[in-house]
This record gives C-alpha cells, sequence and structure tokens, in this order.
C-alpha cells in the first residue's frame, strides 16, 4: 500500500513503538457554569487493552468528547478533572507539563472531530505533520517530510500534495490529512473524535475502511468516539455506552450490541437502521423520546428514567451502579436481570410510542 | 496577478487625480489671497501683475488648473511662495528627515505591539496581564500624541538630561548621507521615535490581541496543543492567523499616521515633512502644500495596495482576481 514511497529508517523506527494499555478510573469533568458546577462527565471507568480498540458511544452532549479531551488533558483550564487516567501505569492527569508535553502525540494522538477546521489554514500541510514530528524527535526537516509522504502514501493521498493548504482539499482529504498527521509518531493509543462525522456516506466508508486497515497493519490501541451504532459494529472490539455524562452499559461490541442489557442500548440499537435479515421485514427505527437531562439538576435516580418506558418507582428514587449483567457485560440498571423481555418490548414501537406521549 | 496589480495601479491613479483636483480647488475657495504675502505694500499695480503672472496666479480658475496638471504630469510642483524656489527642492530632505523618525518608529510600534497583542491575547481570560494590557493600551490610546512627546521630553531631556529634545543637531557643512552618520544625529532621533513607537504600539496591540482571543479557541489550535508542541508554539500559530486583519489596517495606518508624526515634529522640532505641510498651509502656500498632499495622497494608495498584496503572501486563501 506504501506504494512508490520507500520505507525510511525512520519509519521502521516508529514501526516498532508498541501499542499501549490505558485503563481509566473515576473519571470525572466538571465545568463551571454560570448557574453553578455540572458535572458533564461523571465517575467514568474503562479500559482499553493493547491493540484494541472501544467504542464510545451515545448521544450529542451526553459527554463522550469530554472524556476524549480529558485523556489528552486538553479541555479548558476552567474545568476541573478528576480520577486517574492511566497510560501504561502512569497517571496522565498527575503529569506536570513538561511530561504532559511528551506524552502528547509520542503515544496519545488524536483525529479530530471536523476535519475542516482542524488544520491550521495559512500552513502547507506537510509543515504541519512535519511540525508534529519534530517537536519530539530530533530529525530533520528531511526526515520528518519524507515521513510525511509515506503517511500520506498510508492513507491514500499523493505524497505531492503535502505542499497544498488545507483550504485546497476536499472534506474527505483533510479527514485523511488529519489521520495521517495523528499517525506521524505511530503513538500507541489513538483517539478518533467522530472521524466521519462531517462526511458524505461514500467518504464515511473510505475513511472507516482506512482506519480498519490502519488498525490492521499499525496494531494500534484505539477509541472511537460516534454516535453511529453501525461504526461500532463493524470496528469495535469493546463498547461502552453513555448517557448524561455516565457509562450506562459496557462489554465486547458483539454482546452488547446484538444482547444489550440497559434499556438506553436498546433505545440506540432500535433507533438505527438495519439490513433486515433473508426474509425478515425491515425493522421499524424507534426514536427515544425526550432529551438529556439537565446535568445542573439530574434527576435524582437513574439519569435514563426520565425517558425509559420501564422505569419502576425505584429507578426515579435510587441511582443504579455499573454492575455486571451477563458475562464480561455490565450494566447500569436496577432492572438488567429483565434484559430479555425489555429487548423483546424495546422492538415494539408502541412502547416508547406511550413513552413520547409521556414525556410530552 | 499582473492584471491585478495593473488594474489596481489605474486605480489608485484615478484616486489620486481626484485628490488632486480636489486640494487645488479647496485651497482657491479658502477666501483669502495669497497675494497679499508676496506683494509688498505699496507695490505699484503692474509690479504685482508681474509677480502673480510669475506665480502662475493669472487667468481665470480652470486656466490656473489646467496649468497646473499640465506642470503636474511633467513632474513640476512649482515654487514655493515662502521659500521661493522649487517645491520639490524644499520637500525632498524634508521628506527624508521624516522619514527617519517614521520608519524605525512604525516598524518597532508594530512589531513591538504585535508581540505584546499576542501576549496579553494569550495570557488567561481575565487575568492581570490581560486587564493589564488593555487599560494601559487604552489609555495610551486615548493620550494626545503631543502629550506623549511632551511627557518623554519633561523626563528624559529636562529633568534627566539624557537625551536632547529640539531639532537633528548641528550638522556643520556635512552634506549627503554624513549629515545623518552622526552620533549627535542619532541621540537626537531616539526622543521622537520614542514618541512614534509609544503613539503606535496600543493600537496593534488591540488589534493583535482581540485576533489572538478570537483564534485560540479555533480548533486547530485545539490540535496544535494536542501534538505537544511548546506553549510558545501554540501561541505562535494563533498569532500567525491573527496578522491577517492585522496587515489590512496596518498599511494604511502606516501613511494616517503621518497626521500623529506632525504632532511629534512640532513637539520635538524635527524638520520634517509633517510640519512643513501645516506651516505650508498656514502660510497659504499652495503649491508646497498641495504637493504636500499629493505626496500624502500617493503614500495612502500606495500603501493600501501593498496591503492587498501582502495580505496574498500571508493568506493562502486569498486570490487576486
Amino acid at each position: 500500500m506504501a506504494g512508490a514511497i520507500p520505507e525510511t529508517e525512520f519509519d521502521r523506527r516508529l514501526g516498532a513503538k508498541p501499542p499501549v494499555h490505558l485503563a481509566v478510573e473515576g473519571l470525572r469533568v466538571v465545568y463551571q457554569s454560570r448557574r453553578g458546577p455540572v458535572a458533564a462527565v461523571d465517575g467514568v471507568s474503562f479500559e482499553v487493552r493493547p491493540g484494541m480498540v472501544l467504542g464510545l458511544v451515545g448521544e450529542s452532549g451526553c459527554g463522550k468528547s469530554t472524556v476524549v479531551k480529558a485523556l489528552m488533558r486538553l479541555l479548558p483550564d476552567s474545568a476541573r478533572v478528576g480520577g486517574r487516567v492511566l497510560l501504561d501505569g502512569r497517571d496522565i492527569l498527575a503529569m506536570d507539563a513538561r511530561a504532559l508535553r511528551r506524552v502528547r502525540w509520542n503515544q496519545i494522538a488524536l483525529i479530530t472531530q471536523s476535519a475542516m477546521n482542524a488544520l491550521d489554514p495559512v500552513i502547507r500541510v506537510g509543515d504541519q505533520i512535519v511540525e508534529s514530528i519534530r517537536a519530539h524527535e530530533e530529525v530533520g526537516r528531511a526526515t520528518a517530510w519524507a515521513r510525511a509522504e509515506t503517511l500520506f502514501a498510508l492513507v491514500g493521498l499523493p505524497p505531492g500534495r503535502l505542499e497544498d493548504y488545507p483550504h485546497q482539499f476536499s472534506g474527505g482529504m483533510r479527514q485523511r490529512a488529519v489521520i495521517a498527521m495523528a499517525l506521524s509518531l505511530n503513538a500507541g493509543l489513538l483517539l478518533a473524535d467522530e472521524p466521519t462525522t462531517a462526511l458524505d456516506p461514500i467518504m464515511q466508508d473510505q475513511i472507516m475502511a482506512r482506519i480498519r486497515r490502519i488498525k490492521e497493519v499499525l496494531h494500534r490501541s484505539m477509541i472511537l468516539v460516534t454516535h453511529d451504532v453501525g461504526l461500532v459494529a463493524e470496528n469495535c472490539d469493546s463498547v461502552a455506552v453513555m448517557y448524561a455524562g455516565r457509562i450506562v452499559e459496557s462489554g465486547p461490541a458483539s454482546e452488547v450490541l446484538v444482547r444489550p442489557s440497559h434499556p438506553y442500548t436498546i433505545g440506540l440499537h432500535n433507533a438505527f437502521p438495519r439490513m433486515p435479515a433473508e426474509g425478515e421485514r425491515r425493522p421499524p427505527l424507534i426514536s427515544i423520546a425526550g432529551a438529556l437531562p439537565d446535568l445542573l439538576a439530574p434527576p435524582a435516580g437513574c439519569r435514563f428514567a426520565p425517558r425509559c418506558p420501564f422505569a419502576t418507582d425505584r429507578c426515579r428514587a435510587e441511582d443504579p451502579a455499573l454492575r455486571p449483567a451477563a458475562p464480561g457485560q455490565a450494566a447500569a440498571c436496577h432492572h438488567a436481570a429483565q434484559a430479555g423481555e425489555f429487548r423483546r418490548l424495546g422492538a415494539l414501537p408502541e412502547t416508547w410510542k406511550a413513552m413520547a406521549e409521556a414525556v410530552r | 496577478m499582473r492584471a491585478y496589480i495593473l488594474r489596481r495601479l489605474l486605480q489608485s491613479l484615478v484616486v489620486v487625480f481626484a485628490v488632486t483636483t480636489i486640494m487645488f480647488f479647496l485651497f482657491r475657495i479658502v477666501p483669502s489671497d495669497p497675494t497679499v504675502m508676496m506683494v509688498e505694500r505699496g507695490m505699484s499695480e503692474e509690479a504685482r501683475q508681474a509677480l502673480l503672472e510669475r506665480w502662475g496666479l493669472t487667468g481665470s480658475l480652470w486656466q490656473q488648473y489646467l496649468r497646473y496638471l499640465a506642470n503636474l504630469l511633467a513632474g513640476d510642483f512649482g515654487n514655493s511662495f515662502f521659500y521661493r524656489m522649487p517645491v520639490w527642492d524644499v520637500l525632498l530632505p524634508r521628506i527624508v528627515n521624516t522619514l527617519w523618525i517614521a520608519v524605525p518608529g512604525l516598524l518597532l510600534g508594530a512589531l513591538i505591539g504585535a508581540a505584546l497583542g499576542m501576549a496579553v491575547g494569550w495570557a488567561r481570560r481575565g487575568g492581570a496581564v490581560e486587564r493589564g494590557g488593555i487599560l494601559i493600551a487604552t489609555i495610551i490610546r486615548g493620550t494626545p500624541s503631543f502629550i506623549i512627546g511632551i511627557a518623554l521630553l519633561a523626563v528624559f531631556s529636562s529633568w534627566l538630561g539624557w537625551l536632547p529634545g529640539f531639532g537633528m543637531g548641528n550638522a556643520g557643512d556635512a552634506t549627503g548621507i554624513a549629515r545623518y552618520l552622526r552620533w549627535e544625529f542619532l541621540l537626537h532621533l531616539i526622543l521622537p521615535v520614542l514618541a512614534v513607537v509609544i503613539y503606535f504600539i496600543p493600537e496593534n496591540l488591540l488589534l493583535m490581541r482581540s485576533g489572538v482571543v478570537e483564534n485560540r479557541t479555533e480548533d486547530y489550535i485545539e490540535l496544535v496543543r494536542a501534538k505537544g508542541v511548546s506553549d510558545a508554539r501554540v501561541a505562535w500559530h494563533a498569532g500567525r492567523n491573527s496578522m491577517l486583519p492585522l496587515i489590512t489596517w496596518l498599511f494604511p495606518a502606516l501613511a494616517e499616521t503621518i497626521a500623529g508624526i506632525v504632532v511629534v515634529e512640532i513637539v520635538f522640532s524635527w524638520p520634517g515633512i509633517g510640519r512643513e505641510l501645516v506651516l505650508a498651509v498656514t502660510r497659504q502656500d499652495y503649491p508646497l502644500a498641495q504637493a504636500a498632499f499629493f505626496l500624502l495622497a500617493v503614500m495612502i494608495v500606495l500603501a493600501n495596495l501593498a496591503a492587498d498584496l501582502t495580505y496574498g503572501k500571508l493568506d493562502p486563501r486569498v486570490v487576486y482576481r
């Protein structure tokens, strides 16, 4: 795939970097708003094993992008961040500025959400990649540029386009360039924050194929942040579903997506279009009525209870913890034992429609 | 690109022509008689006529105007009523004098202002650096430039006695470049240049700051931070992007700042073109004043053109059509 671009000594050296292990423990991010503190992320824990891909899913505003930014400490100074982010055992949140600077891009790289404005508009794309390399490696410009050429070939862009400015690229090309930049030091962990959100479906597919290929060839640990359950199914080993700043369900992607235990995951599952199986009718698309709760004054019990068709009095009074629900799977639901029944009822539009009327 | 420059030059020509015309008639609408100054009391009518003819003040206004234009095209600005010598000979050395304080003053002011603006823009929002920076810049900006000049004179010249404050020092019989390459001249240069620098910093600072503040929340800045480059390098990205609006403003401002330099020249008795311009107007020395305004118009027009061209160099997204 590298085509006419030969792999350099520098490429080989970076290629030998191992993927990293990430453990997030009790991550909490509190923003100071004018009306009081808001816990955008409230006690989130998960793990990414070396070379594995974790899908972080949830609707807009659930806090998934805040988690990603917290992992790299990119949040504004006004946000208070608690908990631990252990990268191969070292806590990123406890690092001084120097150590943090070395970890960034060297060990964690970011593929950002909006490839439109992710690149500096007045600097050549190649120079922006070179900048990321030379911030960490004592190499000359020529070596770094050769590395950038290898990376462009890897993401399927003509190396000559390194000379161009971001505005000379199409949206899809910019996204590829951002991916190439994220790979510049072959960081052990890639954070892909909605890498395809701004693209049309064909381009989305191409980019995701590219990312899958990178995962196979480079064997990186990765977190894929998305609201698209389909992308998770195609690309992730494990999945964590976020709702209102918390993880409500987690486990192997194959399990969580096929047999969800939490009513929210069941709802998400039914809200996405799927190809029907042979001879089966296309399942109806069902939306979850209502909106995320106000995090200034979160509901007393389960945060999903106001939108949940199966909520009981206990749900509205008592906050459920994330507990094992099935082998390898955890859900934050008091009634996870009834998950089979919920899945059956959740597939019926009437179940959610009644809820929609109640919410209204 | 070439077609663009050509078209802009043609447009500039039209602007300069219009300014020249307006200037010509403006001076003549003023209800006063320039001959009063030249014609001595008791002079015979014939002698007066001869004088007027010599100075090109006979015939209708239109005839005078056409004659003026024809001379201008030939590069002849006429003779100064007051100095009784060609306008160009009066202006040229004064332009050079002005450039000595204007170029370093404006350049340093722009550089220091932009650098400070970047620092203030990058500082914590609502912090002491930001508040203090904006406050000081606003105060200086609101201060008339003659007060800055007088304050500098009072402190460094009168009180401390470190630096000379008036004129350019005695050049003796030195001519040409030797007139300027004197230690004494350089000492005389410091305070007026400093006054121009101080006068010019605040606007640069405030513009740069607002650019940086706007840019620091852009997505690309977040990615630059994520790359793990130094904080100064991140600030540089924001500054680099903030230079675009600054440049648009800077070049025309350079020309317009002549107004500020006039005051500096007067305060420091610096024999520059700005001071000469004011004197020429009060003396009703039409040829001199018109030539000076003509030069100013040319400068402002060229500065605008330079700004547009520099903009394309700084921002790859700009295309010339």
